[in-house]
């Protein structure tokens, strides 16, 4: 992949890069002395790897060395493929995920639908998730203490703190969400997606709506950053966006990056996250969802977010690609059976976030069909 | 488009042939072979016969040696001939994302081109066979094959055929088994506590 012929960032800039090729999504960031962090995770269809791992090695950084945290926002194959790599590759670094998806209730719901689907093409979710574990059970082994690398994120969670020795500038990272309220009811709704007896062995259902997933802060010297995740508006004050916002606990300030929650979707929108924890006109970065009933986001989805920002980038269109034509019978004729029929996946769009040390603009770097909205 | 093979099982038993009859139960067993084809390879063909029974979900090129198989087991006069073929021009795997008014919403892969990105279709219920119909839900799996069906009065016709996998149930003793073994990773961090609290 062409990454805007990018070379790496300095020591003292900060860049936050968003990746997505239509069904899937990555955040990178680096915070200063070399120091990397990645979100969520999406695999390049030519290379099979890990985007985040392509990126850093495109710009002559070794992942293993400079990765120091790697984050699942929540357990979605659009959010999660590749990560078992990144956690096999990059051995000193902290793995962060919702609370919730670290317990008994969610181990079952993994192992009963990892490898048990009849098709191990289609992957939830579930795989990617049992494959991390295998590789962190595996790791942790015989060892006493055990290595510090897992944390649990929660609502208003200090994750890490970076300060001292040369950085540049002092960098801490939050969780703001699952809720307690979200952990609960994410524990009984496992219970209840578990299988029953006699019923077909179909894929795993989804949790929806998404009130699981994990979503970050960052403050990097000056400069905060919003993760959003997929995290959820709240059908009340105790869950999603409502509950965060409700907080009384939450870092104060507002960031001048946001990843829009749930790929720009109305499902996360919450107007007094835009209001309360962002800056006017913050750089707002989309990946889209090309997948489901409606691709994300859609046109009102993106009306919406412009009410609080003219700067919006996306990664890639989210209505899709038309499939390749290969065989013209065939293709002319599957076009008169089904209603509908599109690519999920394009090349792999990149939106890169670089604030140099004293700058007053940010540079935006968009390469691979990502644009400006 | 393929047979199901429990009656010739059936007959298999009966004579007592248990070599034969462990191959006709790998044609019988619900799980269907998914080879990656090159796309220079020869065409797939189906064969399909006056008294074979609704399409089960077994697809394999050894379809067409069944009816010599099935032949040697079934009663005099009640032989299975070809009546038709069906050439697949293309052939996806496909699972159920979405069920909504009578129009599903499924993810597919190309089976016989496994570099293709994946797609997503949607299409009527009504485009399946009422057998099929039931087992449409979220995380189905199912076929769709779309080609050429050569009739015994020499006529070809192009068909399109969703095929739905009669999918294996959950057991109560594998659901124990699972709550049993299962491994949470908060293990690895009460663990550790257990052992920092240990005098």
């Amino acid at each position: 992949m062409n990454f805007a012929n990018l070379e790496a960032p300095k020591d003292d800039e900060i860049e936050v890069s968003i990746f997505g090729p239509g069904k899937g999504e990555c955040v990178i960031a680096h915070l200063g002395n070399n120091d990397w962090i990645v979100v969520d995770s999406c695999v390049s269809r030519a290379s099979k790897k890990p985007i985040a791992l392509e990126y850093l090695e495109s710009l002559g950084i070794p992942p293993d060395q400079a990765v120091k945290l790697i984050a699942v926002s929540h357990w979605h194959d659009d959010h999660i493929k590749g990560t078992s790599q990144i956690v096999r590759t990059c051995k000193d670094a902290n793995f962060v995920c919702a609370s919730a998806l670290l317990q008994n209730e969610f181990a079952q719901f993994v192992e009963s639908y990892s490898k048990r689907f009849m098709s191990q093409k289609y992957d939830s979710g579930t795989n990617e998730f049992a494959a991390i574990t295998e590789q962190l059970f595996t790791e942790y082994a015989g060892k006493r203490p055990y290595p510090k690398r897992l944390i649990w994120a929660a609502a208003n969670k200090r994750l890490v703190v970076w300060d001292g020795g040369a950085r540049p500038f002092p960098v801490e990272l939050y969780s703001l969400s699952p809720s307690d309220a979200a952990f609960s009811l994410a524990i009984a709704e496992f219970r209840k997606l578990m299988p029953q007896p006699g019923t077909p062995k179909r894929q795993a259902p989804s949790l929806s709506p998404n009130i699981v997933s994990a979503a970050f802060w960052i403050i990097a010297g000056n400069f905060n950053i919003l993760l959003g995740g997929d995290l959820d508006k709240g059908s009340n004050r105790d869950l999603g966006w409502r509950a965060v916002i409700d907080s009384t606990a939450r870092p104060s300030g507002r960031a001048s990056i946001v990843k829009a929650p749930h790929h720009g979707a109305e499902s996360g929108y919450y107007a007094p996250m835009w209001q309360k924890m962002t800056e006017p006109d913050a750089v707002s970065l989309i990946a889209p969802f090309s997948g489901g009933v409606r691709p994300l986001p859609s046109d009102k989805d993106i009306a919406r977010i412009k009410k609080h920002t003219r700067k919006i980038f996306i990664t890639a269109d989210p209505k899709g690609w038309s499939p390749k034509r290969r065989d013209s019978a065939a293709d002319k004729f599957s076009s008169t059976v089904v209603l509908t029929r599109r690519r999920v996946e394009g090349q792999m769009g990149h939106v890169c976030v670089r604030i140099p040390r004293g700058a007053k603009e940010m540079q935006i770097h968009l390469s691979s069909g990502s644009k400006s909205l | 488009m393929s047979y199901d093979t429990t009656l010739a099982v059936d007959f298999a038993e009966e004579s007592a042939d248990s070599s034969l009859k462990k191959e006709l139960e790998q044609f019988a067993s619900p799980v269907y072979e998914s080879r990656v084809f090159e796309p220079d390879s020869t065409l797939e063909t189906y064969v399909q016969t006056k008294e074979s029974p609704p399409f089960s979900p077994v697809l394999s090129k050894t379809d067409e040696i069944l009816p010599q198989k099935i032949n040697r087991y079934m009663p005099k006069g009640a032989k299975l001939k070809p009546e038709s073929r069906f050439i697949a021009l293309r052939k996806w795997e496909g699972v159920v994302v979405e069920v909504e008014n009578d129009v599903c919403l499924a993810r597919i892969r190309d089976l016989m081109r496994e570099d293709e990105a994946e797609e997503e279709i949607t299409f009527p219920i009504d485009e399946l066979s009422k057998s099929d119909r039931p087992l449409v839900a979220k995380g189905s799996l199912f076929i769709w094959l779309i080609g050429y069906s050569d009739k015994a009065n020499g006529q070809r016709i192009r068909e399109s055929c969703f095929i739905f996998r009669r999918l294996p149930s959950w057991k109560q003793d594998e659901i124990d088994k699972i709550k049993r073994e299962s491994r949470p990773l908060a293990d690895l961090l009460n663990d550790e506590e257990k052992t920092l609290l240990r005098p």
